[in-house]
């Protein structure tokens, strides 16, 4: 089942938990930010992630700038789920 | 002076936390043997292991003379968002001098990099990196004086 533009928008409204706006270029973006504690090779961090429609940031690219809450990102990875959502992979500058 | 209460492997794996410390780009974050997650506050850093130790008896007299050959590991940490590789090779310069005609205050007869390895991880905010220098420490002691190198 497909689901159309007004359900997948759904998914990014403002009462979602981790809702956020980003900054992509001029424009603004809306989506589900997460940034879970993560460990890897003994080291402590985590693991920023954008999750917004993909007609939203169908122009964005692997090292795009992207600025959520004050903080500055690159995307690193670019992962559409094939039903309309794409998952930005992100890296901190 | 008095003669040392501790065992030759920890002597040595202090000498080598001494010698390291105050490098240009670790400076006082010099860890030995930590087991604990390190934070963005520790880094960039060196971890200074001693490990596994290869024994032979030199003489065949008692007390015997022991020939001791000690893997120790030192690491080279750090998280970056840019140039990982270049940041983990300069480190190892500054490892790689510091330890390069050492004799870790003359308790080893030699010190010996026998091999590097590199590991990195980009499932993080930033990629963070481990390069390891491992090292072969050649030393002596008696057979029933572990804390007395000779």
């Amino acid at each position: 089942m497909s689901l159309s533009a007004a359900d997948l928008a759904a998914f990014v409204d403002e009462d979602m938990p981790g809702y956020a706006l980003a900054t992509i270029g001029a424009g603004s973006v809306a989506g589900l930010f997460s940034n879970p504690s993560l460990e890897a090779l003994g080291i402590a961090g985590s693991r920023p992630v954008f999750r917004a429609l993909t007609t939203e940031v169908s122009s964005v690219v692997e090292g795009t700038a992207i600025t959520i809450n004050a903080t500055a990102y690159t995307v690193a990875g670019i992962q559409p789920d094939g039903k309309g959502m794409t998952l930005l992979i992100l890296e901190r500058t | 002076m008095p003669a040392p209460t501790t065992h030759a492997r920890q002597q040595i794996r202090e000498a080598l936390a001494t010698a390291l410390t105050g490098l240009t780009t670790t400076g006082a974050r010099v860890y030995q043997s930590r087991l604990h997650t390190l934070r963005d506050a520790n880094l960039p850093c060196l971890l200074v292991n001693t490990d596994s130790e290869q024994v032979e008896s030199a003489t065949m007299n008692s007390p015997a003379l022991l020939e001791r050959s000690l893997t120790a590991v030192v690491r080279c940490v750090a998280k970056a968002a840019s140039d990982l590789d270049d940041a983990l090779d300069t480190m190892a310069k500054e490892v790689e001098t510091a330890l390069g005609l050492s004799t870790l205050s003359s308790l080893a007869e030699n010190v010996l990099l026998q091999s590097i390895s590199v590991d990195m991880d980009d499932a993080m905010e930033k990629p963070v990196g481990v390069l390891s220098l491992t090292y072969q420490i050649s030393y002596f002691t008696a057979s029933n004086a572990p804390t007395v190198t000779l």
